[in-house]
């Protein structure tokens, strides 16, 4: 299976990781996951009274012999947990060496492919809209089984980043469709000139479980490109005039910390797992290390 | 250095204006990035030392800042000190004779002049004005009185050596009568650069003219009178102590006799030896019975007479002097008058030759003097009265030009019609003809009745 995502080893370890979801899944499609719905599983629940029209299967004939009251024994439904990645496919992802974006797809197949092997509903979500991929996304707007994911692998390959992203409105919009909250994966520069307080807050307000994944290229850490320059926004086409010397690149990564400081700051005070990664960061290590430690999965 | 125009400095304040102009004329190189967010957050963190930081290391900022510098002090218009006297008038001389053109002065005497003269241009204040002179056997004005820098080097720079001997009075004439009128606050100079090569300077002994001589050329020899000063001996009340300063300013010792004349009458003749380059003070010491006119001279034919002798009549004026200046035959000459300038008016002296005689003896030798193109004075007159004289005392003989026959025909001489009026020797061989006084009055020699 030739994957430019991921490597066939980085898949296998991949596989042995389940998506940790702290709270019982709400989605009404049968999955493997613990829910608070009565169903059919192994695993008992509960026990009620017996109403004319149950199923004589799940009698408890046990407890009738002590008791002679009959009584219905009620399993535990266990249900699927749906993954929603929102991928940030803006311009501006498109940057950096290596490519934003293709970093960000990569960290969007792996959380996938452990979802899809667990059985768990993935729903990639990228922003913002482009009708020229409307097939694409619309393929992977609903993904499940762990047979998905060739085709989910290669439709994430044929996204691109392109125009301009509202952040905010995104998330928002992506919370309100989700018809049951689930784990919420933001993949994204979070480089938004409204910021991104109020779409990471529609997130958590509807009850996702949320984990914030910062991608910014080596470029935006430490700039190479010194003198008189005017800056063009790929994005809003905004104009920002700089003169910059190295004498004032401490000052540049001291405030790139900060930035990055109080996005941290923000989502901890919400409960939302944040990473930071620059895009030449291995990927192992953020997916078998960062993300484990921090019990994404496990 | 001084400024002649400090506030120019003020233009200093446009400095700022480049620094502004540097700022917003910047050219940048265009880069596409994925965001500005950050560096917006950057330059808001940064802003406060931002503008300066910028201009760090900035090597065409800075020359640009140096280039409008050098054109505020260009336009305070700095000078170097000399020793030259605040003046308002300077003339300046300039000698284009023949001999300037000689070479011993790199690249030439009249070079070596004309820079020194541009020298003297540019320390030129605000408000002085200056006149350049050329003077070869014409003197020509180059520049008329002005004060502007530019037309002065213009003057200086279109004068030329001319292949013709240097005729200096009419140029000093010219200078004397353009300084005459100047005010007593104003200190006007005459600037002479020449090579001393003048050879008719007479007409100057008796004069004090703020004459500066700038002297070119190593070869010749000059050796002057710079300062003289007439003080009542402190040590002896009926004696005037003379101070005398004798510069040598040519290259080799120079000897020379120093007369000492009260009113043309000699008192005193020392010798002195002056090493080259130096000058040397004297004192003289004379009892001075009547009033009178102290002259120095020096003996030593040089090659710039004209300040060999120095006279007071003027300084006596210009220090207050008010009563009567009796003058003696040195002084009768209508040069006197000339050089004296208005110190003159009043003077009287004692003369033989009535100059405005209308005798018909006397209009003749005018009329033919006028022909041959000179300015009479006395001794002029007595010249030709003793030619008259002769050619009578040979005729009174009977033609014959022995030594007995001519000094018998002296003795016939009687009522003579010369220029000096009626001549015959007394019985004792004493001239006698009729002697006049002058005094000078509105610039002329006039008879006193």
């Amino acid at each position: 299976m030739p994957n430019p995502l991921l490597t066939p080893e980085l898949l296998r370890r991949l596989e042995q990781f389940q998506l940790l979801a702290a709270r019982r899944a709400k989605s009404s499609a049968r999955g493997e996951r613990r829910s608070k719905a009565r169903g059919q599983s192994v695993e008992f629940a509960d026990h009620r009274n017996y109403v004319p029209g149950d199923d004589f299967r799940y009698l408890d004939w046990n407890l009738y012999g002590r008791l002679e009251k009959l009584f219905l024994k009620l399993y535990e439904e266990e249900r699927e947990l749906p993954v929603r990645i929102f991928l940030d496919a803006s311009e501006s992802m498109s940057f950096g060496e290596p490519r934003k974006f293709d970093f960000a797809r990569q960290i969007a197949a792996a959380v996938g492919y452990v979802a899809l092997c667990g059985f768990d509903r993935v729903s990639v979500i990228p922003f913002p809209e482009n009708k020229d991929e409307m097939a694409v996304r619309g393929a992977l707007r609903a993904v499940r089984g762990r047979k998905s994911t060739l085709n989910y692998f290669q439709n994430i390959t044929q996204l691109t980043a392109k125009g301009t992203a509202n952040f905010n409105e995104s998330l928002r919009r992506g919370a309100l469709e989700a018809r049951q909250a689930g784990v919420a994966v933001v993949l994204s520069d979070f480089l938004d000139p409204a910021g991104y307080e109020s779409g990471l807050t529609a997130l958590v307000g509807r009850g996702f479980q949320v984990n914030a994944v910062q991608i910014l290229s080596p470029e935006e850490l430490s700039p190479s490109t010194f003198g008189d320059l005017r800056l063009v926004d790929a994005e809003t086409g905004g104009m920002e005039e700089v003169t910059f010397g190295r004498y004032r690149m401490s000052s540049y990564q001291q405030m790139v910390q900060n930035f990055c400081q109080r996005l941290r700051e923000f989502c901890q005070g919400r409960g939302i797992s944040f990473f930071m990664a620059s895009s030449n960061t291995a990927l192992e290590y953020l997916l078998l290390k960062q993300l484990r430690q921090a019990e994404v999965w496990g | 250095m001084n400024f002649l125009s400090p506030f120019a400095f003020l233009f200093a304040l446009t400095i700022p204006v480049v620094i502004v102009f540097y700022l917003l004329k910047r050219k940048r190189v265009v880069k596409l990035v994925s965001s500005t967010l950050l560096w917006q957050k950057f330059l808001a963190e940064t802003q406060a030392s931002a503008p300066f930081q910028k201009l760090r290391r900035n090597w065409l900022l800075l020359l640009q800042i140096l280039l409008l510098l050098l054109a505020v002090l260009a336009l305070a218009r700095p000078y170097f000190a000399t020793k030259a006297k605040s003046s308002d008038l300077r003339v300046i001389i300039l000698d284009a004779s023949a001999s300037m053109q000689s070479t011993d002065e790199s690249p030439s005497r009249f070079e070596k002049a004309r820079q020194e003269a541009l020298k003297w241009v540019d320390s030129l204040r605000e408000g002085d004005k200056m006149v350049i002179l050329q003077v070869a056997a014409n003197t020509e004005v180059k520049q008329s009185e002005t004060s502007e820098k530019s037309a002065l080097r213009r003057a200086l720079l279109s004068c030329a050596a001319l292949d013709s001997p240097t005729r200096l009075s009419p140029a000093l004439k010219m200078a004397e009568s353009l300084i005459r009128d100047r005010g007593k606050e104003s200190n006007p100079e005459i600037h002479l650069f020449s090579d001393g090569a003048v050879p008719d300077l007479s007409d100057f002994d008796n004069k004090a003219l703020p004459l500066i001589y700038h002297k070119v050329g190593k070869g010749a020899n000059n050796l002057g009178l710079t300062a003289l000063d007439v003080k009542a001996n402190p040590e002896d009340a009926s004696q005037r102590a003379i101070y005398v300063s004798v510069a040598n300013v040519s290259t080799n010792e120079q000897s020379t006799d120093l007369e000492l004349r009260l009113d043309g009458k000699l008192l005193e003749t020392r010798p002195v030896k002056i090493p080259p380059g130096e000058v040397s003070p004297q004192l003289f010491l004379a009892s001075q019975s009547s009033d009178g006119v102290f002259t120095v001279q020096s003996t030593l034919q040089d090659d710039l007479a004209a300040d060999n002798a120095a006279s007071i009549v003027s300084q006596a004026r210009q220090r207050g002097w008010t009563g009567a200046i009796l003058g003696g035959n040195g002084f009768n000459s209508p040069a006197f008058i000339k050089n004296a300038g208005t110190a003159a008016e009043g003077v009287m002296v004692g003369t033989s030759w009535n100059s405005l005689s209308q005798d018909p003896a006397n209009q003749k030798f005018l009329a033919s003097m006028k022909k041959a193109g000179v300015n009479p004075d006395q001794f002029s007159a007595q010249a030709y009265t003793g030619v008259i004289i002769l050619a009578e005392a040979i005729q009174r003989s009977g033609g014959k030009t022995g030594r007995e026959d001519i000094v018998a025909g002296l003795g016939k001489v009687k009522d003579l019609d010369t220029p000096l009026g009626k001549f015959s020797f007394t019985p004792n061989r004493d001239a006698q003809h009729e002697p006049s006084v002058q005094q000078v009055k509105d610039g002329k020699f006039q008879i006193v009745q």
